[in-house]
């Protein structure tokens, strides 16, 4: 029993480096909550001390059934709703975060939904297309230049 | 403690796998008429160490970067490489278990091993350190997998109680044209159905299906009821009111159709995807409609996640970080 530890030890350490490398660079790659703070220059409405987090994908929508239908858990919300239904929806499909386009920022009663649902909340000044076009850039391009 | 269970695992894993469950069986051969010039392009293409000279599905010897070097410091002509060829070769029946594989790589130290069918002799494939690797994380996931299903099928709960048959009725009031408070039903109704330990895929259809239709019972029907039957198959979920009713079911049931008024619209709804969401949520969606007396729709989400719809808004199921 002793040896196979130490010959799984073994192959654990030449191996699963390269094997989780691999596996990362298949998957889309994440996107760190704070990156995309400063990509957009939004300012934290609510950061529901989760700012370190990780967002798997982006999703941009005014409409809520098409953000119940398609949004993902984990994802980013930028939308120009700012109406309590937006938390509602995000509440539904999972959604960790929503930045709100054109400096938006929502009443303090949906603010208070969004601290009750764990959901981030930001607010941009860009326009709905330059924050997504931000973004989009900002994740295709290999080395992420934030100044 | 979590740690130790997880290296048990692992140990379980290595006696009870085959060595043909890990080995790669999509590898580069070589035939024995290849030639020694040719040998090291073949090798650095595909990345590898060694490969097996087969003919007629037999291994006749193994070539190494090692034999190329030998062949190489000797300054002999280019020839076939079973001339160079290792022809002690060292291999591994497809039915034993990975851990003499493993003992094989430390005794030897080699980078491969091939594979032999014990029925006839034949090579099978080749396994490496990665393949052993991978095998034991593929029945990882495997075992996780099943694991998580096994969690969330509702096993929790409604194993845990002994009755012939066990229900779960959960009963809610909508209030009509109070657009703020929407969503609250589906948002209590998630809370209870994720403590009931449900998969999350079928809580997420649920949620998805009983949203749509309880703003539809703020927007068009003045309010009404919302009731959800869970039982140890699946959910049932009954969104009744005394509104206007629906003049013609097949039209609401089309994408894009929609009646909505302005202030419903601003509000990001009303684009006509209601129904069709709610249809894609469900296994059985049935609406009855009679104009002026009200309306009924009945909603079934079976909980086996595997058998049930897997429509595009609620096949999916969260993933595991």
């Amino acid at each position: 029993m002793k040896n196979i530890d130490k010959a799984l030890c073994g192959f654990y350490l030449t191996e699963i480096s390269l094997i989780s490398q691999e596996i990362m660079a298949s998957s889309e790659r994440p996107i760190l909550l704070k990156d995309i703070q400063k990509i957009l220059s939004a300012d934290i409405i609510l950061d529901n001390e989760w700012m370190d987090g990780k967002i798997q994908t982006v999703y941009c929508s005014d409409l809520m059934s098409d953000i119940l239908s398609f949004g993902d858990s984990s994802s980013l919300l930028i939308t120009s709703l700012i109406n309590p239904q937006a938390i509602r929806t995000a509440e539904m499909v999972d959604i960790a975060a929503i930045c709100f386009v054109h400096g938006k920022i929502p009443h303090q009663e949906t603010i208070e939904m969004a601290r009750n649902n764990e959901i981030v909340l930001l607010s941009t000044r860009y326009s709905m297309y330059e924050a997504c076009g931000r973004i989009y850039c900002a994740r295709m391009s290999k080395s992420i230049d934030l100044s | 403690m979590r740690r130790l269970k997880e290296i048990h695992k692992v140990q379980e894993l290595v006696f009870r796998l085959k060595t043909s469950d890990a080995k790669a069986s999509d590898v580069v051969i070589l035939s024995p008429d290849t030639m020694m010039s040719e040998v090291r392009a073949i090798l650095r293409k595909n990345k590898i160490a060694a490969a097996p000279i087969v003919a007629e599905n037999k291994v006749l010897g193994i070539i190494s970067v090692n034999d190329y070097l030998n062949w190489l410091t000797a300054g002999r002509e280019d020839c076939r490489v079973e001339k160079c060829m290792s022809l002690n070769v060292k291999f591994l029946y497809d039915d034993e278990p990975l851990t003499d594989a493993i003992k094989c790589f430390d005794r030897y130290g080699f980078y491969e091993f091939p594979i032999i069918d014990r029925k006839n002799g034949n090579f099978a494939g080749i396994i490496t350190r990665r393949d052993i690797i991978m095998g034991i994380l593929r029945a990882l996931e495997i075992d996780y997998h099943e694991m998580e299903i096994s969690r969330y099928s509702g096993h929790t709960f409604f194993h845990d109680i002994v009755a012939d048959r066990t229900e779960v009725i959960l009963s809610f009031t909508v209030e009509g044209k109070n657009i703020q408070r929407g969503g609250e039903v589906a948002s209590k109704l998630k809370k209870n159905l994720q403590q009931l330990g449900l998969h999350p895929g079928t809580i997420r259809k649920t949620v998805i299906a009983t949203y749509e239709a309880e703003m539809n019972l703020i927007i068009y029907g003045e309010g009404g009821w919302v009731d959800v039957l869970v039982d140890a198959e699946a959910i049932h979920i009954e969104v009744k009111d005394e509104g206007p009713g629906i003049p013609d079911i097949q039209k609401v049931l089309q994408p894009g159709y929609s009646t909505a008024p302005d202030w419903v619209r601003e509000l990001g709804f009303g684009a006509g995807m209601g129904f069709t969401n709610i249809q894609n949520c469900s296994d059985v969606l049935d609406i009855i409609s009679k104009v002026g007396e009200g309306t009924t729709v009945k909603i079934r989400i079976g909980l086996d996640p595997e058998k049930s719809n897997k429509g595009k808004s609620g096949g999916k199921s969260d993933e595991i970080e």
